[in-house]
């Protein structure tokens, strides 16, 4: 037996623990009355720590590490709907030059941090060489609200595993060179 | 010619050339006015009853509705039989046929809904016209002489004003009432703008617990799905969703061909739920209805998360599973609707380089997982029980219900100890003080969902000519009692376990290690409750 993968593994599983409460919503005072006459349904409320996105074309963020620019080139259906959606994204260097590893989904990276809930189906992350750039096909936004979708890039180097063909399942042990989050309402 | 619905029918096909005459565009004839607000005079009110003539302008919507629980809802043979059952057993007059055929009732064309088999189509099932001309919905629970009709035996020394099945007032106007606070004017019919029937208010949820919150003379819940809706943190405003929201697949699209009918968005109306048609309705083709059943099948895929553990010293001799169901996408108990006949259940088994060393949940085809003699068995249901705790399966005779369905979720917050009340765990085996005989190579669980149970149905059909079927039929509409398997099966094995951003996990329990594999985002290590026994002795499993 591996003891050293569980070891980490084990300590995964303590930080994934301590970290569960990441999408803490303010608790839900979840016994009101029905509808009350004007009450709409607020994707994410007005109260909500959560920074929305307002979807277009080349939507782009900087990586929580600095390190990477995460450009969602486009989505289909534009904006996002309720379904299975597709994304295209660039992920780029600093200086501009394409970013060559692997791009990932984590278990929990598309969730719904009003609901408490993931996806029931893993999207597919596949490398297009004639857009540069990664398909990410069968994004189950079931579900109307308020959705979270996080992104991990790993570089080919052996901090992240190489190859751009993976499903979101490749990084169990390793620290993402950059990552970036983006919040849209359904 | 339409294709894949409905087929109009001498009468429909009249409404319809007479549709396609005016066109959905067309002036209104001369001498006659269509303002805002009054009723259009390009279709009558008989016109705009029937729903194939609503195909003219609405297709897409006609044809998700026709194939759909609500136009097949008087047509439905389980609904026949047991209204006639009612009937012949306690009079419960319109009870039934309030929600089945609400139309009839309305206008008088029925008292018990055992004559809809003389009635034209369109008065039969929740059509467009009832829902889209209601106004707005009366207290819950209260009962409104004359609106509903309700002659529910008085006999049975009953308050009327306990009884709560279809409280909507049905306006009748004419003007057909949707989401759109901009409709285009058109000359079909009037428009108007109803916050009833726009999703994104949360009293939008009222239309429909209007139907889909029952309690009988007795007090007693027969379909409690709003009410459950209001417990959820789906009931709020911040980030809630209502019944339509869930229920509707909104896209981007045209809510009808109008001349300047603009892309937004519109909602599909094939309303997936639990209940599929257990015979083609009434001219849907075969087509539309798989249709339907893949919408139900891909609906359901998505309200569970699951998890399947294995604890114990890997390669060691004995170990145990389990099994968390999380309840993380529907809005009321799991499952919830008729509660009382559905069975849903977990199917697990386990092996050894292919030799079987344990298994739970195995339903043979065609029968009750009640009837299964199976102590581990997790079966997920409601009894309904009488005034003496015993279980009955005929409403009218029921007093209270027990039930042991997931809870819906009613916090986001996993600092909230109600975050993970719908976290719910089932050991096997079921006994703590027995293992498995070795530790498994592989592992799988997967959860079924039978809509209606078989032993309910042969009792309702054991006379099928007194229902007017033959015994064949019988047969053939039994045939169709097939359960859904809910999402993906799980498979587990060490490797399975060991993928992280696969769904696998591990952590250490009371020393000891446990493996699992889980979807939908669960955390099998969290805080979890064990799965509860019926309260009553009666309702077993």
């Amino acid at each position: 037996m591996n003891y050293r993968w569980i070891a980490t593994v084990f300590g995964a599983a303590v930080a994934t623990a301590a970290c569960s409460s990441n999408d803490a919503a303010t608790a839900t005072d979840a016994d009101v009355d029905a509808g009350s006459v004007g009450d709409t349904v607020e994707c994410a409320g007005d109260a909500s720590p959560y920074p929305v996105d307002v979807y277009e074309a080349n939507l782009h963020k900087v990586g929580t590490n600095g390190v990477l620019t995460f450009n969602l080139v486009s989505s289909s259906p534009a904006p996002p709907e309720q379904g299975e959606d597709t994304f295209v994204v660039q992920v780029t260097h600093a200086d501009g030059s394409p970013f060559t590893g692997t791009l990932v989904i984590p278990y929990e990276g598309m969730w719904m941090p009003l609901h408490g809930h993931g996806a029931p189906s893993a999207p597919l992350i596949a490398f297009d060489p004639a857009q540069n750039a990664f398909v990410l096909s069968d994004m189950d936004f079931f579900m109307l609200g308020l959705w979270r979708v996080q992104l991990q890039a790993f570089e080919a180097d052996g901090s992240g595993e190489a190859g751009n063909d993976a499903e979101t399942d490749a990084t169990t042990n390793a620290t993402p060179t950059d990552s970036a989050t983006f919040y849209f309402c359904l | 010619m339409l294709s894949g619905v409905r087929q109009p029918g001498l009468a429909g096909a009249v409404y319809i050339a007479g549709l396609v005459l005016a066109s959905c565009n067309a002036a209104p004839p001369a001498g006659q006015s269509c303002t805002s607000g009054a009723v259009c005079p390009a279709l009558t009110k008989e016109q705009l009853m029937d729903p194939v003539v609503c195909s003219g302008c609405h297709q897409s919507y006609y044809d998700d509705w026709s194939a759909s629980m609500h136009a097949y809802a008087a047509d439905d043979p389980l609904f026949i039989a047991m209204n006639q059952r009612g009937q012949d057993q306690a009079q419960v007059g319109t009870f039934c046929v309030n929600c089945h055929a609400p139309m009839a009732v309305r206008l008088g064309l029925t008292t018990d809904g055992t004559n809809l088999a003389s009635l034209p189509q369109s008065m039969k099932g929740v059509t467009c016209y009832y829902c889209h001309t209601t106004d707005a919905v009366l207290d819950s629970h209260t009962f409104v002489s004359g609106e509903g009709g309700f002659d529910f035996d008085a006999g049975l020394g009953v308050d009327a004003s306990a009884i709560y099945d279809d409280s909507l007032r049905f306006a009748n106007d004419g003007v057909m009432r949707g989401s759109y606070s901009n409709p285009v004017p058109n000359v079909a019919h009037a428009s108007a703008y109803s916050t009833l029937h726009d999703g994104t208010h949360l009293e939008s949820a009222q239309l429909c617990g209007a139907c889909h919150d029952v309690v009988n003379a007795h007090g007693a819940e027969i379909e409690a799905t709003y009410h459950e809706w209001t417990q959820t943190l789906y009931d709020n405003t911040s980030g809630g969703n209502t019944c339509g929201q869930c229920h509707m697949h909104k896209s981007t699209g045209i809510a009808a061909t109008v001349q300047g009918a603009p892309a937004r968005a519109i909602h599909e109306h094939k309303f997936p739920g639990v209940d599929t048609p257990l015979a083609p309705a009434p001219g849907v083709t075969a087509a539309a209805a798989g249709a339907q059943q893949q919408a139900v099948q891909t609906f359901l895929s998505t309200e569970l998360a699951m998890s399947l553990c294995v604890r114990g010293i890997p390669g060691g001799s004995s170990a145990s599973l389990f099994v968390v169901l999380d309840n993380v996408a529907s809005g009321h108990r799991w499952p919830s609707g008729a509660a009382q006949d559905r069975r849903a259940w977990v199917e697990i088994h386990a092996s050894v380089a292919g030799a079987s060393i344990y298994e739970s949940g195995v339903v043979p085809a065609g029968t009750d997982p009640t009837d299964l003699s199976d102590p581990d068995l997790w079966l997920l249901r409601e009894c309904m029980l009488d005034s003496q705790g015993g279980v009955v399966h005929t409403f009218w005779d029921a007093y209270s219900s027990d039930s042991n369905e997931l809870p819906g979720p009613v916090t986001s917050n996993p600092l909230d100890p109600g975050f993970y009340q719908t976290h719910v765990m089932q050991t096997y085996p079921r006994a703590s003080s027995t293992m498995l005989t070795a530790y498994p190579d592989t592992a799988t669980a997967e959860v079924h969902l039978l809509a209606f149970p078989p032993d309910l149905f042969d009792d309702l059909f054991a006379t099928p000519a007194e229902i007017g079927l033959t015994a064949d039929a019988v047969q053939a509409l039994r045939s169709n009692l097939t359960p859904v398997t809910i999402g993906s099966p799980i498979t587990w094995t060490q490797d399975a376990a060991n993928d992280a951003g696969g769904g696998g996990s591990f952590y250490f329990d009371q020393g000891i290690p446990v493996f699992c594999v889980s979807t939908g985002g669960l955390n099998p290590q969290a805080n979890k409750v064990p799965a509860q026994p019926h309260s009553s002795p009666a309702c077993k499993p």
